[in-house]
């Protein structure tokens, strides 16, 4: 009873003081704000590409329009003294123009700027939101409803989804309380420690370049071959990227070997929501962790989907994934922590982040799966895609998106080397997958 | 090549010393004298029924036209400076009588004998091998020669197979090679290190007793069971023991749970000549340890073996196994460990067979498969029991084996509860798996108590913490 009273007590993200109302970051968020810098920005990107030129007055008009119904996105991020902590912005949010390179060149710490922003160039809409204010799950239904108000300012009215916001409505508590520390299970172990993940070695791009390798597959041959080893489409393409990088690791000589680390390991975003009835519109994700030890020998394609299907299998999602939780939040509830300032809370959380939470990936894919919107915006959007955060250290960030027969999966890298883009393509082509390659840079792979 | 050509030297394990021959112990068995004691006999059983009794003389001589085709079952035990080593033994071996618990009464280390016997009584014919000899592997082609001899000598010709030496034969070297070293890979990784797992408590029976129990299922149900689950016959036996243990560590009271270890571990054996072709007779096995945290639970059955399926076949595969024998056999190659005195040796086994062995195990559960025999054989046979061999700490293991449509579930234990084999077994009836039960719990041994009705039944009662 009293664990449950504690729970909802540090659920509730929504404070006000004197000064008026602010917002708690939620628990995953806390340490995004302070790993993040102007390359590593810790934004994500949802795209959709309309059939028809956007047109600019109607997109600001919408933007202006729905801002209201989520409150908690119209903030901007301060320094307290023990916490980095969100307050409503008195601003009006308005798109800015698409660049060749996506998330790149934001600092959330800037004062009177949204965490997020919305960019428009010729036909694409773009969102890219700050890690810190939420996750796909979130931003997803703040995109889809900022695309319907577009479309009726257009003209083309739609059906109400439950995924699309009505702009008049109320914002429901429940949407901006941290549900990690609503479903907090204290008597839960903490994760087992993993052992370090392989990394390919690189250097970086120019200061805010950032590559984009998107693939276009057709659905029904993906699934096809997906199902022919037995596994998801989301298993296929981490399989693909383990094998990308056995290859990598394979041609390096034995000394950078012995010095890398063993595992290739993916990080597969499990949407929460699923699993525990809440509507937060804040981060709820944790991480199946697919890992295979590249120190026994060459897997075949086949041996890897297997492994990477049964590890996810094996990792039950209402037993094994909640124990990140319990470590997350554990962490952040002991007092010496919270009682720590903050300067010296980011210091420890680099250190730790760098020594834990980094170290043990190799890549990650995201997949949101078969997007839809109501008919007849649906017809009018020619493509949707999704971004994941760039990183100095990890390569394979594979962010995918269903939208009508096709997939459309998007590395990001900040890395100079296109190996794992290239391999992974290259071993889903050997399958049979025809992927036709696009690229925001030039010679593309 | 410089790997294969050490491999196949420390393959070897038939030496020549200046009076005699003498044969090293396989990378598996040098472990094995130090952890083996009077309580932990490290005899497993290999019994056969026979439709008719047994013709004792009959037997005897069969034992002894056996016998000399399998030259290194016929040694024993010897100390050396720097290791234990078999010694040929000039003794016939003598079939005796099969009185008492099975697998117990013997101290590898301090008999001056063959570390085997051959025992029968009634209709039974028990071949008990220590594991410092031979795996189950071994034990059984042992125990199918003797049978096809000794019904040869009663008159009844079978014919020839794979597994039934003929007894005039010549042994082929490689059947007592050491094929842990043989198939040895440098440079490849150890076993992940994994956490300690639960052990039920409560008290041991007195020395000298270790109670058989085993249940008999309809195999075609069995596997029917665990097909409609997407699992094999061991995987839904591994759940029910999983489940098993779960039901002892829930009836805990929580503080003592708090206090003990929270995995269950089931260790499954493997056959490593189905990886790596040998003809060895000696120990070739490695094993997989599905885990579950008890701490996430309590898990449904069905989630049980849906969770030991998979964790299964993520182990199950040459490359994970092998990481087991460049570790043990990797070590054994270490010059440093070569020359510490066999006593310092023995102090570390003891301490290392308990953090990398039996110390992450709640149980162990090995399945044989199903039994063949040569025609015309298999009529004269009414049943296969295999016997677990007794542990220390493991208190209760099981062997799992099929013969004529039926599949037997037998339980070795020296603990004086029967919660682990009544929750397996009732878990599996829950699921329209019936089982006949037998239990040899031996009346005649001196100093056994009557068995108490109540026992089995009192959930609490018998699980008081051992402090």
């Amino acid at each position: 009873m009293e664990a449950e009273r504690l729970n909802q007590k540090y659920a509730n993200a929504a404070r006000s003081d004197e000064f008026g109302p602010w917002y708690v970051l939620d628990n995953a968020a806390m340490i995004f704000p302070v790993m993040s810098d102007r390359v590593a920005t810790y934004l994500f990107r949802l795209a959709a590409t309309l059939t028809e030129p956007v047109h600019l007055p109607s997109l600001s008009a919408a933007l202006a329009r729905i801002a209201p119904r989520f409150p908690y996105y119209m903030v901007d991020l301060h320094r307290g003294f023990f916490w980095n902590y969100l307050q409503p912005l008195n601003k009006t949010p308005s798109p800015v123009s698409d660049q060749r390179y996506p998330v790149q060149d934001f600092d959330v710490r800037k004062r009177g700027q949204f965490p997020f922003r919305v960019r428009t160039r010729g036909r694409r809409i773009a969102l890219e939101m700050h890690h810190a204010l939420s996750d796909g799950g979130g931003a997803l239904i703040f995109f889809k409803t900022l695309l319907a108000q577009y479309f009726r300012y257009r003209g083309i009215e739609s059906d109400p989804a439950p995924d699309i916001f009505d702009p008049d409505g109320t914002p429901h508590p429940e949407e901006y309380e941290d549900a990690y520390n609503r479903f907090f299970q204290s008597e839960l172990p903490v994760p087992e420690a993993r052992p370090n993940a392989f990394r390919i070695v690189s250097p970086l791009l120019p200061p805010y370049q950032f590559r984009v390798t998107t693939g276009i597959l057709p659905v029904d041959k993906v699934k096809e071959v997906s199902k022919s080893f037995g596994v998801t489409v989301t298993e296929l393409f981490c399989a693909s990227i383990m094998d990308a990088l056995q290859e990598i690791r394979a041609s390096y000589p034995a000394w950078m070997r012995r010095r890398s680390g063993p595992m290739a390991t993916l990080e597969v975003p499990i949407n929460m929501r699923k699993i525990y009835p809440t509507r937060t519109m804040r981060n709820f994700s944790l991480y199946f962790m697919p890992s295979v030890d590249l120190r026994l020998g060459r897997y075949d394609f086949g041996e890897l989907a297997e492994l990477v299907h049964y590890r996810i299998k094996s990792e039950s999602p209402e037993r094994e994934i909640p124990r990140q939780m319990a470590r997350n939040v554990g962490i952040s509830r002991k007092r010496y922590v919270r009682l720590l300032p903050l300067g010296i809370k980011e210091v420890a959380m680099r250190a730790a982040y760098n020594s834990m939470g980094k170290r043990f990936m190799s890549g990650g894919v995201s997949n949101l799966g078969l997007l839809s919107l109501p008919e007849p915006l649906g017809s009018r959007v020619e493509r949707m895609e999704c971004l994941m955060p760039p990183s100095r250290v990890t390569c394979g960030n594979l962010g995918a998106v269903t939208w009508g027969d096709r997939i459309y999966a998007n590395f990001g890298s900040l890395m100079k080397s296109r190996e794992v883009e290239r391999l992974a393509f290259k071993r889903l082509v050997s399958l049979g997958i025809p992927v036709r390659l696009e690229c925001n840079m030039e010679d593309p792979i | 090549m410089s790997t294969n050509v050490a491999n196949i030297r420390m393959a070897r394990t038939l030496f020549q010393s200046a009076s005699d021959q003498y044969y090293m112990l396989d990378n598996a068995a040098i472990i094995m004298p130090a952890i083996s004691d009077l309580v932990a006999t490290s005899l497993f059983r290999i019994a056969l029924v026979l439709e008719r009794p047994v013709d004792l003389p009959l037997l005897q001589r069969a034992l002894a036209n056996v016998a000399p085709r399998f030259p290194y079952f016929l040694v024993e035990l010897r100390r050396g400076f720097f290791w234990y080593y078999f010694q040929p033994s000039r003794k016939p071996p003598a079939v005796i009588a099969d009185l008492g618990s099975p697998c117990q009464g013997f101290d590898p280390r301090k008999t001056r004998g063959h570390l085997f016997r051959v025992r029968a009584r009634g209709s039974r014919i028990a071949c008990e091998f220590s594991h410092i000899l031979a795996d189950g592997y071994g034990g059984l082609i042992f125990a199918k020669t003797l049978l096809a001899e000794y019904f040869r000598l009663q008159g009844v010709a079978s014919e020839p197979a794979p597994d039934v030496f003929p007894p005039g034969s010549e042994p082929n070297p490689h059947e007592w090679e050491d094929a842990y070293h043989r198939y040895f890979r440098e440079n490849w990784p150890h076993p992940d290190p994994r956490p300690r797992a639960f052990r039920p408590p409560g008290p041991t029976l007195p020395l000298g007793q270790y109670r058989v129990l085993t249940g008999s299922f309809d195999l075609a149900a069995v596997r029917e069971a665990a097909q409609s689950r997407d699992a094999t016959v061991t995987e839904l036996l591994t759940a029910a023991l999983m489940f098993a243990y779960q039901g002892i560590w829930e009836s805990l009271p929580p503080k003592a749970r708090r206090r003990r270890e929270c995995m269950a571990a089931v260790e499954i054996p493997v056959n490593m000549r189905r990886f790596y072709p040998s003809r060895t007779l000696r120990n070739f096995t490695l094993f997989i340890l599905p885990a579950v945290d008890l701490r996430l639970g309590p898990y449904t059955f069905e989630e049980l073996v849906r969770i030991v399926h998979h964790r299964v076949a993520l182990e199950n595969e040459e490359r994970e196994i092998a990481r087991q024998i460049s570790r043990n056999a990797g070590g054994g190659r270490k010059l440093l460990v070569r020359l510490v005195p066999l006593v310092l040796k023995n102090f570390f086994a003891r301490l290392l067979y308990d953090s990398l062995g039996e110390g992450l195990i709640t149980g162990l559960l090995t399945n044989l498969g199903s039994m063949t025999l040569p025609a015309p054989l298999d009529e004269r046979v009414r049943r296969f029991e295999f016997v677990p061999a007794p542990s220390r700490s493991l208190k209760t293991n099981a062997a799992v084996s099929s013969w004529k449509g039926e599949l037997h579930v037998t339980f070795g234990s020296r603990a004086r509860s029967r919660e682990v084999e009544r929750r397996f077994f009732s878990v599996l009836s829950s699921i329209n798996l019936r089982a006949r039960i037998e239990c040899d719990a031996d009346p005649t041994a001196p100093g056994v108590p009557e068995p108490r009705p109540a026992e089995s039944r009192t959930r609490e009662g018998s699980w008081k913490p051992r402090d």
